[in-house]
């Protein structure tokens, strides 16, 4: 045996073993009801609202149960299965739209309100702080005082102003 | 008797319309007698509507079968008890319900604001009495008259779908009377179902006043802090009943439903939520306007927000429609409420922009480091989530009309998206404390966080260390990206902080008047209801955060077939091994309608006995549904949850499903403290009563 057919036999091999190591996980006996549940979950209950078919108690979804047990038992992976029921009976018994076409802006559309939300407040906030910054200190000191005795009741133990407390102090004679 | 219910839901109807058009008038050209003329028909508009309900019960009492809702929600076998309620066990009833407590609420703030809010007055009952017609005229099937007229215009759809809303007239008489009714939906036989409607209600319905009193700021240009004062304490109690709704809710699902959890993020459920957030967000904000002037428009735009959302909410909780669009098209309710909705936010958002000029900001942001920067930030985390929660909920109905494809949106999307902007939430909830008005020093802020800041890292890093090693996912995505433990430790900053501010207080009575700790605790209190009942509430929804994070994260389920002496075991991953052992099944006694069977489970952890659990199917004759009653085991750590799915040859064999639920225990311990910090936040004070009497008379309000 040369060098040469050496190294193309642990070749061969290292093949082997990677296609072993990326065949599917094949069930030796019949799937648990638990390695269902976790298909089933993913699927809607075809006739009733706002239930997946691991939890749903109906006759079809029992047969969904059973039919995945069979898929599971051929050695089809999860989203196989998924697909499976998705291109048989709808788009609408999978729990989530696949991210595809329309469906893609259920993620999409609450992302972009989120960021122009967040775009929108630091503008708002940039606004403020450049302009309060060319405030001088005698304006920035007309903290709004509809009623004393409300602000002194309110006042921020941590960040105190000298002058609240006072106030509170004063209050707290007066009562 | 039907028919005297009848007739007072129609002089109900004409009552509230003249009212709100009375008061209008009465306000715009100045005549005192018009607007008095209107609030005494608003005072008998709740009078006829507690006729009609005294009415609806006497019916569903007595067993009136002839009426269509009667036949509907009860039947002979049903206690005494269940006939009552069953005012609110469907549609027609609810509406009725819902319009009684709204007039009940009209009027008590008719009787009780009227001297001191004169100005205002005749708006709020513009706003409550036309809101009330529009719900009045549903019920009373005024809308049935515009068939005719629609068909010959040739609308037949219109036409169709108008002509089905007689039944919603609670008072709808059949042509014959049946032998018995149909009885209640055998899932609404539990206490918490029971209760549940009502305290939902109550909370939509409250949330009105707010809104009507902010409408009534903006006609009459009264545009200070004097609305969000008077309403305060309604806005507080709205909060209040709706989160008790949702509380309720969430545990009879737990209790009930058997599917191992307690939210599913689905439509109903959603209803009763986003007015909630809005209204959250509302409570926050107003404090700013109270204090610094600021946001005025802001707050106008979060309660029109909130009362749409309210009515909206109303609508899907009665029917449901938002899985499918053909529901909705089979009646006539839902293009009417849509279209009630679409009146009011309109003419609302008109109004507010007219006024735009009276509700400048009396000051402006003066650095990112302050409560009002937080305060800010807080109501955009809130409203990102309703509109996560308002999207996912009507995609299904966007993509049939506009993909003409069917979809439907299930709990890992909400929950995938709206998690992180709940655990979001939770930072600002620890920081807003130490955060002072207008500006914050940012060394002191710096000393403030650090240990807090320690003491959460620590925990995500212990919990880490000894054995919390899941991962949540990018939302929308398998990419993992944070450590559960992370969220652990983000409940234990805000708990520092917050823990940190009742000791401050507490330290500084007892420095100041000598008094003990606790009494130093309850003075606390005393003093300051709104900002220790507000810090109650985050110690709330800290707790409730921990059992939240246990289950979504933690939660352990197994299945299995079991013939009688096997057992299955499930591994909790906190307490230990539970092993199950089948004992079999009996039938037990029930009521006539129902059929019990219950089976016994013999419970062992880690190789000790600790008991049994009996979970039951009961299965609903008349209505041929079945119900599997969970068996729980509870303690602070976890619940054992154990539902019989089905079972073969009388009981040989049968299939079970068992849960370990870890923490969930502190979801309703935490909401059971948020409650009690609600209602201390909201309890009357005096002094506070004292300084509105004095803002509405020192000339902000013209007296009458």
């Amino acid at each position: 045996m040369n060098k040469g057919k050496r190294v193309h036999l642990w070749f061969l091999a290292l093949l082997a073993v990677l296609a072993l190591s990326l065949a599917r996980p094949t069930f030796a006996q019949q799937p648990s009801a638990d390695e269902i549940n976790e298909v089933a979950k993913k699927l809607s209950c075809p006739t009733c609202t706002g239930i997946n078919v691991a939890d749903c108690p109906t006759e079809t979804c029992a047969q969904w149960r059973a039919k995945i047990g069979e898929l599971l038992a051929e050695g089809e992976s999860e989203q196989e299965i998924l697909d499976y029921f998705a291109a048989r009976y709808g788009d609408h018994v999978l729990q989530v739209p696949p991210k595809r076409g329309f469906f893609v802006l259920v993620w999409v559309l609450p992302v972009v309100a989120i960021l122009a939300g967040l775009a929108w407040l630091a503008y708002l906030m940039r606004g403020w702080s450049q302009r309060s910054a060319a405030v001088t200190p005698e304006q920035a000191q007309g903290v709004k005082m509809t009623a004393a005795s409300n602000v002194a009741n309110d006042t921020d133990l941590p960040g105190e102003d000298e002058y609240l407390r006072r106030v509170e102090q004063d209050l707290e004679k007066l009562s | 008797m039907a028919n005297v219910g009848y007739v007072a839901l129609l002089l109900a109807l004409v009552l509230s319309l003249y009212a709100a058009v009375a008061a209008l008038v009465g306000a715009r050209r100045r005549v005192p007698e018009l607007v008095m003329s209107a609030r005494n028909a608003a005072l008998a508009v709740t009078g006829l509507l507690t006729l009609a309900v005294v009415v609806l019960e006497y019916l569903l009492i007595s067993g009136d079968f002839r009426t269509l809702y009667v036949a509907e929600v009860t039947n002979r076998a049903m206690p005494l008890f269940f006939k009552m309620t069953a005012l609110w066990g469907s549609q027609a009833g609810s509406l009725l319900f819902w319009s009684w407590l709204m007039s009940l609420f009209s009027g008590a703030v008719l009787l009780r604001k009227w001297g001191k809010m004169r100005t205002l007055m005749p708006y709020v009952i513009v706003v409550t009495q036309f809101t009330l017609a529009f719900f009045v005229s549903l019920i009373a099937g005024i809308w049935t008259l515009l068939e005719a007229p629609l068909a010959t215009l040739g609308f037949a759809n219109g036409a169709a779908l108008l002509a089905d809303m007689i039944t919603i007239n609670p008072f709808h008489q059949l042509g014959f009377t049946p032998a018995d009714g149909n009885g209640l939906n055998p899932l609404l036989r539990h206490w918490g179902m029971i209760i549940h409607p009502p305290m939902l209600y109550l909370g939509f319905v409250s949330f009105v006043i707010p809104y009507a009193f902010a409408i009534a700021a903006l006609a009459t240009r009264q545009t200070g802090d004097l609305w969000i004062r008077a309403t305060r304490r309604w806005t507080l109690i709205a909060w209040l009943f709706l989160s008790l709704g949702l509380l309720l809710g969430a545990w009879w699902a737990y209790g009930v439903l058997g599917w191992g959890g307690y939210w599913a993020w689905d439509p109903v459920e959603n209803a009763a939520l986003m007015p909630w957030l809005v209204g959250t967000a509302f409570l926050h904000s107003v404090m700013i306007q109270e204090k610094r002037g600021m946001f005025k428009v802001w707050n106008m735009v979060l309660i029109i927000l909130t009362y749409s959302l309210v009515i909206f909410g109303t609508f899907l909780t009665r029917s449901g429609v938002i899985s499918s669009v053909h529901t909705f098209a089979q009646s006539g309710i839902g293009p009417l409420f849509l279209g009630f909705i679409g009146v009011m936010f309109i003419a609302s958002v008109v109004l507010l922009f007219e006024r735009l000029d009276s509700l400048k900001s009396e000051n402006e942001l003066d650095s990112m480091f302050s409560r009002e920067a937080i305060f800010l930030l807080q109501n955009l985390l809130f409203l990102a989530i309703l509109f996560v929660t308002f999207w996912g909920t009507i995609f299904p109905v966007v993509s049939e009309l506009v993909a003409r494809q069917k979809a439907i949106v299930g709990p890992p999307f909400f929950n995938q998206v709206n998690g992180p902007l709940f655990a979001s939430l939770v930072v600002l909830m620890g920081i807003a404390p130490l955060m002072p008005w207008r500006r914050a020093s940012r060394q002191k802020l710096a000393r403030m966080l650090l240990w807090p800041t320690v003491v959460g890292l620590a925990v995500t890093v212990v919990l880490f260390a000894i054995g919390v090693r899941n991962i949540a996912v990018f939302p929308g995505t398998q990419v993992r990206v944070l450590p559960v433990s992370l969220f652990y430790g983000i409940a234990a900053f805000a708990a520092v902080i917050t823990l940190l501010e009742f000791w401050r207080g507490m330290r500084a009575r007892h420095r100041s008047t000598g008094a003990s700790y606790p009494r130093a605790l309850w003075t606390l209190f005393g003093r300051n209801r709104r900002r220790y009942g507000g810090y109650l509430i985050h110690i709330g929804v800290i707790m409730m955060a921990v059992g939240v994070i246990g289950t979504q994260f933690f939660q352990v389920e197994t299945q299995r077939n079991l013939s009688v002496g096997e057992f299955l075991t499930i591994t909790s991953p906190l307490t230990g091994e539970y092993r199950l052992t089948y004992e079999g099944l009996q039938s037990l006694p029930a009521p006539d309608d129902v059929s019990r069977m219950g089976a016994t489970l013999a419970v062992n952890r880690s190789g000790r006995e600790i008991g049994e659990l009996h979970p039951t199917h009961d299965f609903f004759i008349p209505q041929q549904q079945p119900m599997t009653i969970p068996a729980m085991r509870y303690s602070p750590i976890e619940d054992l949850y154990v539902i019989v799915a089905g079972w073969e040859d009388g009981g040989a064999t049968a299939t079970f499903k068992a849960y370990v639920n870890p923490l969930v225990n502190w979801l309703w311990i935490g909401g059971f403290v948020f409650i009690i910090g609600t209602a201390v936040a909201a309890w009357p004070d005096p002094a506070e009563d004292r300084r509105l009497a004095l803002a509405s008379t020192s000339g902000r309000v013209v007296p009458a």
